[in-house]
């Protein structure tokens, strides 16, 4: 018996050593490729002008936190979740309320549109992701025909329909990530890697194939493949907790906003972290990104109720906006991008342009 | 004296399984960092040409990089909905 145990240590120690070394290898690979910076490349690219962006809607309904919201395919409606429990789809132009539904539990973290614009999906504490149809009848009771499709160990942190209304990708503090079928309920792959709870996951865009990107507290960015629920690539150069993960419109990179108060721009092909969007006046962690449609812009919400606007190129501040009076908490550009959504701990929800 | 045997060899077990456990753990770290090192890389030079040459195609189309005038963005237009009731 002892002499089994001496062996298992030996081969525990031996894989550790292995493990050491890859990751070194690793490192030293990636770090071949660093001929230059990305600002470098980008000094001949001509400067952005004066940026004129402020609140042109407020969207005043809830009673608590607004945690997340999500664009509607349509470009007019959002839908927002927050602590209290309610969903609500607003109209963005007239700022009208089109439905609210309760949750059972308060608390929801998450909440998608279908790409259809007919349903909406949230979820949070009660560790599950729910799907409701929305109807045109105003009168319609919306928790009736709720449907519930996924089921974690843990809070649900972040969802995500696919190309289409048929499946859903979630994210949860139990650290995995997982992929559903709406209609069964069906549990079609899971995603195991992270140390910790996966906070943030967004969705290659469609022309660019089958994965998607997920952040979580063990300061990693993983790159998935849906197909084979491997994870392709995974970055570790965050210094905290990754709250918000978003790909570049091309698909061949994504940022990363953190507890460490930067955003960080990592190129998939380059296969490392190519800027790092920080000043040191700004100490508060960034707890959502966007890309503004050619992928010039990076907004980020951040935790000290500012907005910074980025030039991803050059990698300095554009822009800085003030509105809320609590932290930002979500933030998302519409599907045409000519404006962008902010949600915060200060109960509303802010259209800029 | 048969029980504190009986104790201690499940015990001895119990180790046993947990490091059996970590081993097929650091298995799959050292398989899974095998793959990433061997994947295919680009030179960040290149690859930061490519995301400029991606940003420049499509600056004309951002409406926030250039700005459209403020008939055509729905959200700065200066109209109020009214509803007729």
């Amino acid at each position: 018996m002892a002499t089994q145990e001496v062996q298992l240590n030996e081969t525990l120690t031996h894989l550790k050593t292995e493990s050491e070394t890859l990751k070194t290898k690793l490192e030293e690979e990636r770090a071949k490729l660093h001929d230059v910076e990305l600002h470098q490349v980008a000094e001949k690219v001509e400067g952005l002008g004066q940026f004129v962006m402020k609140t042109r809607r407020t969207l005043k309904g809830h009673g608590n936190k607004v945690l997340c919201m999500d664009w509607c395919k349509d470009k007019r409606r959002i839908v927002s979740s927050s602590q209290d429990g309610k969903v609500i789809v607003w109209d963005a132009f007239t700022t009208n309320k089109e439905h609210a539904v309760t949750m059972p539990c308060t608390w929801v973290m998450a909440c998608a549109y279908a790409p259809s614009g007919c349903a909406v999906a949230c979820g949070g504490l009660d560790n599950k992701c729910s799907v409701y149809p929305l109807s045109l009848d105003k009168n319609e009771n919306l928790a009736a025909k709720k449907k519930s499709v996924a089921m974690h160990t843990n809070y649900l942190s972040a969802c995500s329909f696919t190309n289409s209304d048929m499946q859903i990708l979630t994210s949860s503090g139990d650290g995995t990530c997982a992929l559903w079928d709406v209609e069964s309920g069906q549990l079609l792959q899971s995603f195991h890697g992270h140390a910790a709870d996966v906070l943030c996951l967004d969705l290659a865009p469609s022309e660019t194939g089958n994965t998607f990107v997920s952040g979580g507290c063990d300061k990693k960015a993983n790159v998935w493949d849906m197909r084979s629920g491997q994870c392709i690539q995974s970055f570790e150069t965050h210094e905290s907790d990754i709250n918000s993960v978003r790909y570049y419109p091309s698909g061949d990179a994504f940022a990363s906003g953190s507890d460490d108060a930067t955003c960080r721009l990592y190129d998939l092909r380059a296969d490392r972290e190519v800027a790092i969007y920080s000043k040191e006046s700004i100490i508060f962690g960034v707890s959502s990104v966007d890309f503004s449609l050619s992928g010039r812009l990076l907004f980020g919400g951040y935790n000290d109720y500012t907005i910074n606007v980025w030039d991803v190129l050059k990698g300095t501040r554009v822009s800085i906006l003030f509105g809320h009076e609590n932290r930002v908490s979500t933030l998302r550009v519409s599907p045409d991008g000519t404006a962008f959504s902010t949600g915060s701990w200060d109960h509303t929800l802010r259209i800029w342009a | 004296m048969v029980f504190c045997r009986l104790v201690w060899l499940s015990w001895q077990r119990g180790r046993m399984s947990n490091n059996m456990a970590k081993i097929a753990d650091a298995r799959k770290t050292v398989e899974q960092l095998k793959l990433e090192v061997n994947i295919e890389r680009m030179m960040v030079s290149k690859a930061a040409a490519d995301l400029m040459a991606y940003c420049e195609t499509h600056a004309k189309e951002d409406p926030l990089v250039m700005p459209v005038p403020s008939s055509e963005n729905p959200f700065r237009e200066k109209k109020l909905f009214c509803e007729i009731l």
